[in-house]
């Protein structure tokens, strides 16, 4: 992506509107951020991002999933430090180590996962971390007082401030975080994608407030969304991240929501549209087979309760995309299909030879993946250090794990049988390593991600489900994945992949469902697949759902 | 940023440190034992420390395959006990020794079979769980014996196949030490050779991951624990041998004991690395090291805490946990 | 002071069994209904009641947080007490307490900068300080023996109804008072309920982890000296194992092995329960050995309601979610 020409073709808005020619750059600002840069292993998450925030407005931060906002985010709270790069808050530079420091500076964040003590109080939640380790800052009645004044301003009044966190509905609960941000002196208040935990009337009310706080020209909020409707509707100026670098800044009132849109995008994003265009990757996808027999049946499928059920079909060799914002329950959908979790309404059917079998249908929770397995379906999770690899162990035992059964008789590993497959697995997926009795952890993050898709791959699975399996993971490695995953379709094998990369879901999938508030909302495919339906329908702009559908 | 160096010089430490940390120490230990100990270099005081470490060797093989779980096994100085003083009971009733050891290996696999059924049901480290096990089964012992009060005889070929300078058919070993590389033999090859083993590298390394391929982890639980309580029971009967009589204390020492031989051996107490080799160093380790301090005059306890201190030094070098800000 | 009221309830439980043991142990043993023997009583339970409260400060940092080297430390208290000091002629109150604080202050620190710095698993950690101290104590006191000084031995007695022992209690409970008067037991329970919430709140969890640690070694050193006045002399086989009975009196308590959860008084009043049993069994005069089955069994039974208590927490909490 060349950014460079990029961020010459958008900064013109941003100069127009008055603002500095370098978006890091600003007279007087609060908060700005020059070249900052964070990698975390192979990720590189920002290079030399840039960010402004002025004394007294509402700043979004928007980007597409794995732009680098929460890496942003963690930085300015804290939580993390970057490799290069200088913060600087009201003139003088500033470093944390720490957020006990980032909030004694000023920067206070609310984060999207609800991070509270559920033990504890709600009075203790709104002031936790506010003391020094013994030293307590306020009375009791002080706390009282202050807690009450910043939860009601935030629509939680009368609310009994002894109760247990826990028996908060989870929307409370972040407000709870919020208030705990809003109790103490602060400058900067960091919303990360916080107000996802809240409903509509609470989302208004919060911006409500933070337009008041804000209006006295010192205090500032910079907010990371994914809802569009948010930013257009709330914010003073817009900072746009595409791959960790800052794309674009503009004032909210002069910009288009598509133009913003297509910045998150990138100039691909506008192009990539047409199928098998020229380019780097050539399109992969599979044709639909006539007449494929059926293999894997969704029907009636509440995911979370009160979602909207949705059915879903996939046949033999179909491969299917699914597009969605974090935490807009796809992931639920892939391990319900796996049999990991169960749907809270609704059946997942695996057919085999006319035959359907219900995944769930065993009482016994733990046999609901065996059952999935047995149908063949089979899962590569994301977090593959969490979820994936055996780190200490070589990439041939990472490999046959699932596989032991059919490779062992009496138990006993059927050594050469087993050194075979997985010296297969290695050519054929063109794993980089010095060979099959390296560690795994000693590999690249796209080789061990290779090693994870491999090790299902050799289970001969009918229906490959895999979540967001190119995080994180090198171009090399991911065109090698893509083509995997193309040669394996090619076979029959139906195919469930969810990608934040949605041009990856482009190149390979025929098909793309999107997933939006706990449901299938559209299935895309042919001449309505684009990277612009995409976008809008993850978003949930209506206009283009209701033409996309 | 001195985080990332850190984690770089720990990574070193981990990959060649370690490994060689248990070899210096038998070697420098074994030559610390042979200068200061006069006649420590003949044929029968070598063999003597081989049988004392094919005994630990033996009680520290369940230990090793539980911490490589991830878990732990207190309750196998329990079990000791109980093989020691059941064993001598049932010779003093006239049980024919063969009965009397598949009696007491069926208890004990039973025994093991419960403490990882309770660690998993109730969801509490098997630490507690194993405490408490060990306590009910000693005390379990000592109320049918009375305390221990028996007094019969295992057969002669048991008690001369423990004594240093017996033999085993035509090999000059006395039988403990060919049991003891017979089982590590085993061992050696089946953690990796079979299913079972291979599971076990996998659930202790990443249990998540292990759920999500699928790998059987109850049975694989059962089965370690059972081992350990198996091997912790024959043990205790080649302690009574090896003693000569049935004793309630003998078999204490083992909790601190095996649980050293397996970490100085460079085994995580994270679980999913190391294995039986490293435990076998260990063992050396651990039996070098009482014998070079009781050669100078130093008590088991001046041990114990130099043991202590060094499990203490060897997990901070490779075990640490992640710092909380890599968990947001 | 809110937090008391809080805390108690989930120690709720506890003051249930307390009742209920009491009056089973009475049925038996006449010297609970005499308040003149109720010094002797209390003597015997105060070494399991400290355990169980130098316990608590550990589990409730969370995160797998325990302490192992609880019972070892009071044995060690009271070897070097019994061993070191007052065998060699000190029998200065004044200078025992001061070292028994001491020896408790810098073991707990230890193990605090184990586990909070260092970052070891506090099992692992406090398991090797576990084998360190109660072979220290053997190195200290080879064989057990000695007459605990007169200061000390006067609160095996008692004032009044008021049994001497509770002297320990009290000190403990008014640590704690004043430690629950500060932000400090905020700053714990929120570091054991979700040290990432804490974290980035802005709590400096190390620390909060490092004074729970050296907290639990300080009362684990009182513990020791109230465990000389029990003892009347000095054993160095007396106090590894209460660590197990430590561990079972938290679980009873109702503080969640989890972390975050329970307080010190309801450690207290597990560790006392874990004592009425005890006394129970050897009430209806089982032999040692079914006492040691039994201990066994209580053991399993407290971890097992506990697990089962914070079963029933998490679908509460699930389902107001």
């Amino acid at each position: 992506m060349s950014t460079s020409r990029d961020t010459a073709a958008y900064t013109p808005p941003a100069e127009a509107n008055g603002a500095a020619a370098r978006p890091g750059q600003l007279d007087g600002a609060l908060l700005s951020v020059e070249s900052i840069s964070k990698r975390y292993g192979e990720t590189q998450a920002l290079s030399a991002a840039q960010l402004a925030v002025a004394p007294g407005e509402v700043h979004a931060l928007v980007g597409e999933n794995g732009s680098g906002k929460s890496s942003l985010v963690k930085i300015l709270s804290g939580v993390t430090s970057q490799d290069e790069g200088t913060l600087t808050l009201g003139g003088v530079p500033a470093s944390f180590r720490t957020p006990a420091q980032a909030r004694r500076a000023g920067i206070v964040a609310v984060f999207q996962e609800t991070l509270v003590a559920s033990e504890l109080s709600v009075l203790d939640n709104v002031f936790m971390g506010n003391d020094g380790l013994f030293r307590r800052r306020h009375r009791r009645t002080a706390e009282l007082a202050q807690a009450r004044a910043a939860l009601a301003r935030i629509g939680l009044q009368s609310i009994d401030l002894d109760r247990p966190l826990w028996t908060l509905t989870l929307a409370q609960q972040q407000l709870v975080t919020i208030a705990r941000a809003l109790v103490q002196p602060w400058k900067l208040l960091l919303l990360d994608e916080a107000t996802s935990a809240l409903d509509i009337d609470g989302r208004e009310r919060l911006f409500e407030v933070l337009a008041e706080e804000t209006r006295g020209g010192e205090l500032s909020v910079l907010f990371v969304t994914h809802r569009m409707d948010e930013v257009m509707k709330s914010s003073d100026r817009i900072t746009v991240l595409r791959a960790g670098q800052t794309v674009g800044v503009l004032r909210t009132a002069d910009a288009e929501l598509d133009y913003v849109l297509a910045l998150m995008a990138g100039e691909s994003g506008t192009a990539a549209a047409a199928v098998g265009e020229e380019g780097e990757t050539p399109a992969l996808r599979v044709a639909p087979r006539r007449a494929a027999a059926p293999v894997l049946e969704l029907a009636d499928v509440v995911l979370k309760p009160g979602a909207t059920p949705f059915d879903l079909k996939l046949s033999e060799g179909a491969v299917l995309g699914v597009a969605a914002l974090e935490g807009h329950g796809q992931a639920d959908l892939l391990r319900c299909i796996a049999g990991i979790s169960r749907p809270a309404e609704g059946t997942v059917l695996a057919c085999r030879d006319g035959i359907s079998a219900d995944v769930h249908q065993s009482r016994v929770r733990s046999q609901h993946a065996r059952e999935a397995y047995r149908q063949g379906i089979v899962y590569v999770p994301s977090d593959r250090k969490k979820e994936g690899i055996f780190p200490g162990l070589s990439v041939l035992d990472n490999l046959i794990v699932p596989s032991l059964a059919r490779l062992s008789r009496f138990g006993v590993v059927r050594g050469r049988a087993a050194a075979r497959q997985a010296n297969d697995a290695v050519r054929d997926l063109g794993v980089k390593t010095a060979g099959v009795r390296a560690k795994v952890g000693t590999l690249s993050g796209g080789n061990q991600q290779k090693v994870v898709v491999g090790r299902w791959l050799l289970t001969d699975p009918r229906v490959l489900v895999l979540n967001d399996p190119m995080r994180g993971v090198d171009p090399g490695a991911r065109r090698d994945l893509l083509n995997v995953l193309h040669q394996v379709a090619e076979k029959g094998v139906a195919i469930i992949l969810y990608s934040t990369e949605l041009e990856e879901l482009l190149t390979l999938c025929p098909e793309v469902a999107i997933v939006r508030d706990h449901s299938v909302t559209h299935v895309l495919s042919g001449e309505r697949l684009t990277m612009d339906a995409l976008i809008a329908g993850m978003f949930g702009r209506p206009d283009h759902a209701e033409g996309a559908r | 940023m001195l985080r990332p160096r850190a984690s770089r010089a720990q990574t070193l430490v981990q990959r060649h440190g370690v490994d060689a940390v248990p070899w210096l120490l038998v070697i420098a230990l074994f030559i610390a034992t042979a200068a200061s100990l006069d006649g420590f270099l003949t044929k029968p005081s070598i063999l003597s420390v081989l049988v004392i470490s094919a005994l630990l060797g033996l009680a520290s093989l369940g230990q090793t395959l539980t911490i490589m779980l991830g878990g732990i096994d207190l309750s196998i100085p329990g079990l000791m006990t109980m093989g020691n003083i059941v064993s001598i009971m049932l010779a003093q009733h006239g049980w024919p020794f063969l009965t009397i050891v598949l009696t007491i290996s069926a208890v004990a696999i039973a025994i093991g079979t419960l403490n990882a059924i309770l660690s998993r049901a109730l969801q509490v480290h098997p630490l507690v769980v194993t405490l408490a096990v060990g306590l009910i089964v000693a005390g379990a012992v000592l109320t049918i014996t009375h305390g221990g009060s028996v007094n019969g005889a295992l057969p002669e070929w048991v008690v001369s196949a423990i004594s240093p300078v017996e033999h085993t058919w035509f090999i000059p070993l006395p039988g403990v030490l060919v049991a003891w590389i017979a089982v590590s033999a085993l061992v050696l090859w089946g953690q990796r050779g079979t299913r079972f083993g291979r599971l076990l590298y996998a659930i202790g390394s990443n249990p998540l991951a292990a759920r999500l391929s699928l790998a059987p982890e109850t049975v694989v639980w059962v089965g370690v624990y059972q081992i350990s309580a198996l091997m912790a029971a024959l043990s205790g009967i080649l302690l009574a041998a090896y003693s000569g009589s049935a004793s309630v204390s003998v078999s204490q020492p083992y909790l601190f004991m095996t649980v050293a031989a397996v970490v100085v051996g460079g085994t995580s107490l994270l679980g999913g690395s190391g294995g039986y080799g490293r435990t076998i160093l260990g063992v050396f380790v651990v039996q070098l090291l009482t014998v070079f301090l009781l050669g100078q005059g130093f008590s088991t306890y001046v041990q114990g805490t130099i043991l202590g201190a060094m499990i203490v030094l060897l997990v901070s070098i490779y075990g640490r946990d992640q710092h909380v800000s890599r968990r947001i | 002071m809110r937090w008391r009221l809080a805390e108690s309830k989930y120690a709720v439980p506890a003051i249930i069994g307390i009742v209920v043991l009491w009056i089973a142990n009475a049925a038996l043993d006449s010297a609970f209904l005499s308040a003149a023997q109720w010094g002797t009583l209390a003597a015997a339970a105060i070494p399991f009641v400290l355990a169980a409260m130098a316990q608590a400060p550990a589990i409730l940092s969370g995160r797998g947080g325990i302490d192992l080297s609880v019972g070892p430390l009071m044995g060690l208290v009271n070897a070097i007490v019994m061993g070191g000091l007052v065998k060699h002629g000190t029998s200065s109150a004044v200078v025992i307490v001061l070292v028994a604080l001491g020896i408790g202050l810098a073991a707990g620190f230890i193990n605090g900068v184990l586990v909070a710095y260092v970052r070891i698993p506090p099992i692992i950690a406090t398991l090797g300080t576990y084998f360190v101290f109660a072979s220290l104590t053997y190195i200290v006191m080879p064989l057990s023996g000695g007459t605990a000084p007169h200061w000390l031995s006067q609160l095996h007695g008692q004032w009044g109804p008021i049994p001497g022992v509770t002297a320990f209690f009290v000190v403990v409970v008014a640590i704690w008072l004043v430690l629950s008067s500060t932000s400090y037991l905020r700053n714990l329970l929120a570091t054991g309920s979700d040290d990432r919430a804490a974290y980035t709140a802005g709590v400096d969890v190390t620390r909060v982890r490092l004074v729970a640690y050296t907290l639990g070694g300080v009362i684990a050193a009182i513990g020791g000296l109230a465990l000389t006045v029990t003892l009347g002399s000095g054993d160095p086989g007396a106090g590894p194992a209460f660590t197990l009975y430590a561990i079972a009196g938290a679980a009873l308590g109702g503080l969640s092995l989890g972390g975050g959860r329970g307080g010190i008084l309801g450690a207290a009043a597990g560790g006392f329960i874990f004592f009425l049993t005890q006394n129970l069994l050897t009430a209806v005069n089982i032999s040692v050995f079914a006492l040691q089955i039994a201990t066994g069994i209580v053991v399993l039974v407290a971890v097992g309601l506990n697990s089962i208590g914070s079963y029933i927490g998490r679908r509460q909490a699930t389902s107001a979610a």
